[in-house]
């Protein structure tokens, strides 16, 4: 049984037009941000969504706890639809978000203890005193830290309080975004392994969304790859590292400068640049990128589609893997 | 051996702080050779930037060099008048910032920029304008002469951090300095400023300093690499070594944690308990041993720099005995 069901959803955000438009609402344009995404989550497990700048991962984050409304398709989480923004208030009870900016997203002016009692205050539960002490010492922080400013906090101990503050309602299903963004190489492991601690403790669901691949590997079951608002690949993340399906993914895995001098990179993986959302490719979104470019990518849009078990790939060309790992 | 182009000794710096004096560098000690790309490495707060402003001593005003020189071809340019060190900059010493939008004019375009950027060379504008496209193919830029038409918006980060580099080029520096070149990019982008440095470095006939955090950078780019810690040049090792015979218990740390590193996907991922020292107070004996899984009671006096090979060396007590 799968705890979040996510089917063709699509999201388009009005572009301002000039004074012309606002007389002619017809002639108002909007952009793609995603489209055509699908996918699911089970209890207990974490998908990592990764992806460039610009990709819409963000967005897609937002569109799935309703904070930006998709514009088509479906989202079921719990085995219930979510549409309406009284759906998505129910949902948000059982789910939360840790932002990427650690520091921005708590209230300057609020303490730690306020922080950490805002979310159940919201959804009408009190807020006892020990609770909030008990999720400090969930996240390892002293109890001392209640009456403590944001300001006074390093960026771990502020992703400390983002986690706190994200399970405060016992939720059930986590989206992280760049839950280690900003922070140095020797404190990323404590903030990721107190989730991974905590995610089997709390039989949690995790989305985290990252660009950081070397990260996201070790932490996620599964790994969803994103390019220009479309999934172009779904599937376990050792296989998916071991054998990318999609040449975007082969691209992005390659590029990842490795920790060691014997085994530098001797050629590009990838050339050119992202296109802008403005200017995406008909057809096949990778083809002003992609080394096996032919003329039916630029005619039909591949689909995603399961090219060997539990494995996903939007390319007219994916083959399943030949070799040991299936 | 070529002589050193830079030499940076036993620099001290200070920053007048509300709270009290902070010791930003304590004692770091670095060598440039003509052709070598040096990597200079380290975690947030561990005066890396410190250092490589120094280099072209842009420092804040609440800096102090409390003792040690920065020496150009054998000549301390921190005791320099400022118009010297000004001609110094950009012509001898040019700097390539982490964030390519706020190191451009955003009312001008490049063009007006790189030719700016030349106002030293005693030469004709249409000159310079040929040198800036000259330098624009060179780092590959598509379209050179729309590019200098452009405004810094119009171009994407990638993009910016190319012209960023040729405007470095500009007027053939012998040293480059390039403080986190990468961070602000993604990863495909990251990968080919990465191999733009590289190709640059052949025929490029100066020293390039690279700053980073990223330890797959260092491995990528650079010959030689400082390792620094809460101030101070822990190890210095060609790049070979520093990865796989690191002599610091902060680099094989740092290594170590670096999820980059492992082939099979750890569950729980390696971490360095413990945080930086107070450089407002920082202790007498090895700064790194409040974290240090080796750490004795010697530690607590001040670490010897162990010279494990001509090349390489280590600020740690415990670097003598056998790696």
């Amino acid at each position: 049984m799968t705890l979040l069901t996510v089917q063709n959803l699509a999201l388009d955000l009005p572009l301002r037009g000039g004074i012309l438009s606002a007389l002619n609402p017809k002639s108002r344009r909007s952009l793609q941000i995603f489209a055509d995404v699908s996918f699911t989550l089970n209890p207990g497990e974490t998908l990592g969504l990764v992806g460039e700048s610009g990709s819409g991962k963000t967005t897609l984050a937002r569109a799935l706890l309703g904070l930006t409304p998709a514009t088509h398709g479906t989202i079921h989480f719990d085995q219930t639809a979510r549409r309406t923004p009284a759906d998505f208030t129910a949902m948000r009870a059982h789910t939360a978000m840790m932002f990427q900016d650690a520091i921005a997203s708590l209230s300057p002016r609020m303490t730690i203890g306020a922080l950490l009692a805002e979310p159940l205050t919201i959804h009408g539960h009190p807020a006892p005193k020990t609770k909030i002490a008990e999720m400090l010492a969930l996240v390892g922080l002293p109890p001392d830290f209640t009456t403590r400013y944001p300001h006074e906090l390093s960026g771990g101990q502020a992703r400390r309080v983002g986690v706190a503050r994200a399970l405060v309602l016992n939720p059930k299903l986590v989206i992280a975004d760049e839950p280690t963004a900003g922070l140095d190489v020797s404190v990323q492991g404590e903030i990721l392994n107190l989730m991974t601690d905590l995610k089997t403790r709390l039989n949690l669901s995790y989305l985290i969304i990252s660009h950081n691949l070397a990260m996201v590997r070790h932490v996620s079951d599964r790994i969803a790859v994103m390019y220009l608002g479309r999934l172009v690949e779904i599937g376990p993340t050792r296989q998916t590292f071991a054998h990318p399906l999609h040449p975007y993914s082969q691209s992005l895995i390659a590029s990842e400068p490795l920790p060691d001098p014997r085994k530098r990179r001797q050629d590009l993986a990838i050339k050119g640049e992202i296109p802008s959302l403005l200017n995406r490719p008909k057809a096949c979104v990778f083809q002003s990128r992609c080394p096996l470019v032919q003329a039916i990518c630029r005619t039909d849009p591949p689909t995603l589609r399961e090219i060997s078990p539990h494995r996903f790939a939007r390319c007219h060309f994916a083959t399943p893997p030949t070799g040991a790992l299936s | 051996m070529n002589p050193p182009l830079l030499e940076i000794d036993a620099l001290s710096i200070a920053y007048h702080t509300d709270h009290g004096k902070l010791s930003a560098l304590r004692g770091a000690s670095l060598i440039a050779r003509a052709g070598e790309v040096i990597g200079i490495v380290g975690e947030s707060g561990c005066g890396k930037s410190t250092l490589a402003a120094s280099v072209i001593n842009l420092l804040p005003h609440a800096a102090q060099v409390t003792s040690g020189a920065v020496r150009y071809k054998g000549q301390d340019i921190l005791t320099l008048p400022p118009e010297a060190q000004r001609a110094l900059r950009g012509q001898d010493i040019a700097m390539i910032f982490q964030d390519p939008m706020t190191a451009f004019n955003p009312v001008l375009t490049m063009g007006a920029q790189l030719v700016d950027f030349q106002h030293a060379a005693q030469i004709p504008r249409a000159e310079k304008l040929n040198r800036a496209r000259a330098l624009l193919t060179r780092v590959g830029m598509p379209d050179p002469d729309l590019t200098l038409r452009r405004y810094p918006h119009q171009l994407s980060g990638g993009m910016r951090q190319r012209v960023a580099i040729a405007a470095a080029l500009l007027m053939n520096p012998t040293i480059l300095v390039a403080d986190e070149p990468t961070t602000a990019l993604d990863v495909t982008m990251e990968a080919q400023i990465i191999h733009l440095l590289r190709d640059l470095r052949r025929e490029y006939q100066g020293a390039i300093l690279v700053i980073t955090h990223h330890l797959g950078v260092v491995a990528e780019l650079c010959d030689r690499v400082y390792v620094m810690y809460a101030g101070e040049v822990v190890e210095e090792a060609l790049v070979d070594d520093l990865f796989h015979a690191p002599r610091h218990p902060y680099t094989s740390g740092l290594i170590a944690c670096d999820p980059g590193h492992f082939e099979q996907a750890a569950p729980i991922l390696p971490t360095i308990p413990g945080r930086l020292p107070d450089l407002r107070n920082p202790p007498i004996g090895c700064s790194f041993a409040p974290r240090c899984p080796l750490a004795e009671t010697i530690c607590a006096t001040p670490p010897p720099r162990v010279q494990i090979s001509p090349t390489q060396s280590a600020l740690c007590h415990k670097a003598g005995g056998q790696p």
